[in-house]
């Protein structure tokens, strides 16, 4: 069989399996369905990194690629690179499931969705990919089970949005095929896509609600599992249709970048932070797919991936704090601090690592990003608003984090300000 | 038997509609579309998406052989099913019924919110507008020639439309026809570029997929909840 064909049904038969464990519904058989999905991915994730795909002379083995009549997937050793992060990412999602069943996330449905998602990026011509992308995200729908915490048109949005990107993407993935480049604006269909799909300004809205009231195993699945597969699939048809940066582009990501900002300076809670935090990586990722390079490494998708890890730290750290039930407003995260240091750091270290501070994974990114903008002709004023948004999301999350440890009971920065004085 | 054997076949019916190809097909997809972006009463709405999908058939016959023509109208009549019996499980009504004014018109009701207000004042720009624009020459899709105007105009009716619908919604059933009448657009304008029966078939499939999703969302939104699983009186 195939390697690309064994790889889609081994994911659909791991997630009908666990989907019929799920269908159980007891304690138990929660906790099981975690623990095979998290030896069910490792295996796979083990598998996938262990395949021979190419010869010895570099050229593509005939079992990496599988021809239909209209089609071919094809696995390519960058593809497969992506795939085991997929995968293994999705194995340590099962295990934060085991740790938190209580989290609404489905997991035979999240594994599901990934299918699609791969055969998407494996697949000639792109347009089917593009439908591809669309079944994915009706999966993803299920897997983030709305009913759970009210988040019936925050997804609802999600999955318009996808579902607009995919007639763009292939009219995009139409046109450098039928040389008509001239009759549409395809660089500005390309980058209308990639807003769409990746969360650019201002197509962003559903993703507020999800951080702010859905599981942050949801959070960790649809904006640091499924974007970096999503802008693997952008890339190519960014390469193809758009030589030189694009304004409309440009102005989405900078748009996300200061939304993130306003948010950050409006956040109440503390998950409030974090979806401004998340948002602000959102909108430079999407500024950093216009840097140079090759559409096709894993290197390009460096920020996105390292978004995942950001977002796998500050998820882990929310979860265990809000699973005491402490305070969640700012104002009240001393005692939180206090309680959970744990907890605490690793979620304030995710969230540093989201924003590409110094000593953490995310300042491989932002540094690669900043070093592209001096070598690439960008506009000065986009550069000054990015670093203006990041600083301002930056002091946010070290006042929390300076509030915390230093200041005493009554004399903090939120305590002067937030807290309302009793009255006289 | 007799009659088994002389039933009609799938050319004798595109015969028999004949009288509808052309511009009064385009026409009909455009005032379809306009009482799905409306949305008055989801029976309604229903059964213009059914008309939608009926007319749109005789637009693809235009651009597909006729064989595959009718797979777009199977698709869409297995997807207004779909949405039928989402609608009559989840018990379908607006979810703030206090904030209604209703017109009556002998025995139909028509419920009129702030939403469709919107939607009125927005079907009444972009109708006209769709119908005056279309047939100029500048706003000429690709692959839609002088002699395919009529889908031109449907195309952009329908994508139009389409978008009023899903922008002005919230909830999932009006915002899912809306994306479906989106899509029937894009899936015209497509046909006219690429006739490969691998999309033809992924198109079908995407369909089929998103109205599970908006199955899916439109039963798990609260007021369905409500609806299917009504909590027990409080001691008050």
């Amino acid at each position: 069989m195939p390697i690309p064909l064994l790889l889609l049904t081994a994911l659909l038969l791991l997630a009908l399996l666990l989907a019929l464990a799920h269908r159980l519904r007891t304690p138990i058989a929660a906790r099981a369905t975690a623990v095979a999905g998290a030896l069910g991915g490792g295996g796979l994730t083990a598998w996938l990194a262990t395949l021979t795909l190419t010869t010895a002379a570099g050229a593509p083995l005939p079992a990496a690629t599988w021809a239909a009549a209209d089609f071919t997937l094809a696995l390519t050793p960058s593809l497969r690179a992506l795939s085991v992060l997929l995968l293994a990412g999705w194995a340590l999602l099962a295990l934060l499931k085991l740790r938190f069943p209580r989290a609404p996330l489905q997991l035979p449905a999240a594994l599901a969705a990934l299918a699609p998602l791969l055969a998407a990026l494996m697949i000639t011509p792109v347009t089917l990919g593009a439908v591809l992308l669309v079944i994915s995200a009706a999966l993803l729908v299920v897997a983030l089970q709305p009913h759970a915490w009210d988040g019936s048109g925050s997804v609802l949005r999600f999955l318009l949005l996808t579902t607009l990107a995919a007639p763009l993407l292939i009219v995009a993935g139409w046109l450098p095929a039928a040389a008509a480049g001239a009759v549409l604006p395809t660089a500005h269909i390309t980058a209308l896509a990639a807003a769409l799909l990746l969360g650019g300004f201002p197509f962003y809205t559903w993703m507020r609600p999800l951080m702010a009231r859905a599981s942050p195993l949801a959070a960790l699945l649809l904006l640091g599992l499924v974007p970096p597969a999503l802008a693997a699939y952008v890339l190519p048809l960014r390469a193809a249709v758009l030589p030189t940066a694009d304004a409309l582009w440009q102005l989405s990501g900078l748009g996300t970048v200061l939304a993130a900002a306003l948010l950050a300076v409006t956040a109440v809670t503390l998950r409030d932070l974090w979806a401004a935090v998340t948002l602000l990586d959102v909108g430079l990722c999407l500024l950093a797919l216009l840097l140079p390079g090759d559409p096709t490494s894993l290197a390009a998708l460096s920020p996105f991936l390292l978004r995942g890890g950001g977002l796998l730290l500050s998820g882990a750290g929310l979860l265990l704090i809000e699973e005491t039930g402490l305070p969640a407003r700012l104002h009240q995260q001393r005692a939180n601090m206090r309680q959970r240091p744990l907890a605490a750091a690793l979620f304030l270290y995710g969230c540093f690592s989201l924003v590409g501070a110094p000593l953490t994974p995310g300042f491989v990114g932002r540094w690669a990003l900043l070093a592209g903008w001096g070598a690439t002709a960008v506009p000065w004023w986009l550069v000054v608003l990015a670093l203006l948004a990041l600083a301002i999301v930056v002091y946010q999350l070290l006042r929390l984090l300076v509030n915390g440890l230093q200041a005493p009971a009554g004399e903090s920065m939120y305590d002067k300000r937030d807290v309302p004085r009793p009255q006289q | 038997m007799n009659l088994l054997f002389n039933f009609p076949t799938l050319f004798d019916w595109i015969e028999w509609a004949s009288f509808l190809r052309g511009q009064p097909a385009a026409l009909l997809v455009l005032v379809t579309a306009v009482l799905i972006t409306l949305f008055w009463d989801w029976r309604l709405a229903l059964l213009a998406l059914l008309t939608q999908y009926l007319a749109a058939a005789l637009l693809f016959i235009d651009l597909l052989e006729p064989r595959l023509a009718i797979v777009k109208l199977f698709v869409g009549l297995f997807v207004c099913l779909m949405i039928y019996w989402t609608a009559r499980q989840t018990a379908w009504r607006l979810p703030k019924p206090e904030g209604v004014w209703r017109l009556r018109l002998g025995p139909l009701t028509l419920p009129f919110t702030r939403g469709a207000l919107l939607r009125l004042v927005g079907v009444l720009i972009l109708t006209p507008a769709v119908m005056l624009l279309a047939p100029r020459a500048a706003l000429r899709l690709p692959g839609l020639t002088a002699a395919l105007a009529h889908v031109n105009l449907a195309v952009l009716g329908l994508a139009g439309l389409g978008l009023l619908a899903l922008a002005v919604s919230r909830d999932p059933l009006p915002a899912g026809m809306g994306l479906l009448t989106f899509l029937t657009g894009f899936e015209l304008f497509y046909s006219a570029l690429d006739q490969s029966v691998a999309m033809l078939i992924a198109l079908a499939a995407l369909n089929f997929v998103l109205a599970l999703a908006i199955a899916y969302l439109t039963q798990s939104r609260p007021a369905s909840l409500a609806a299917r699983y009504p909590q027990p009186a409080g001691p008050d």
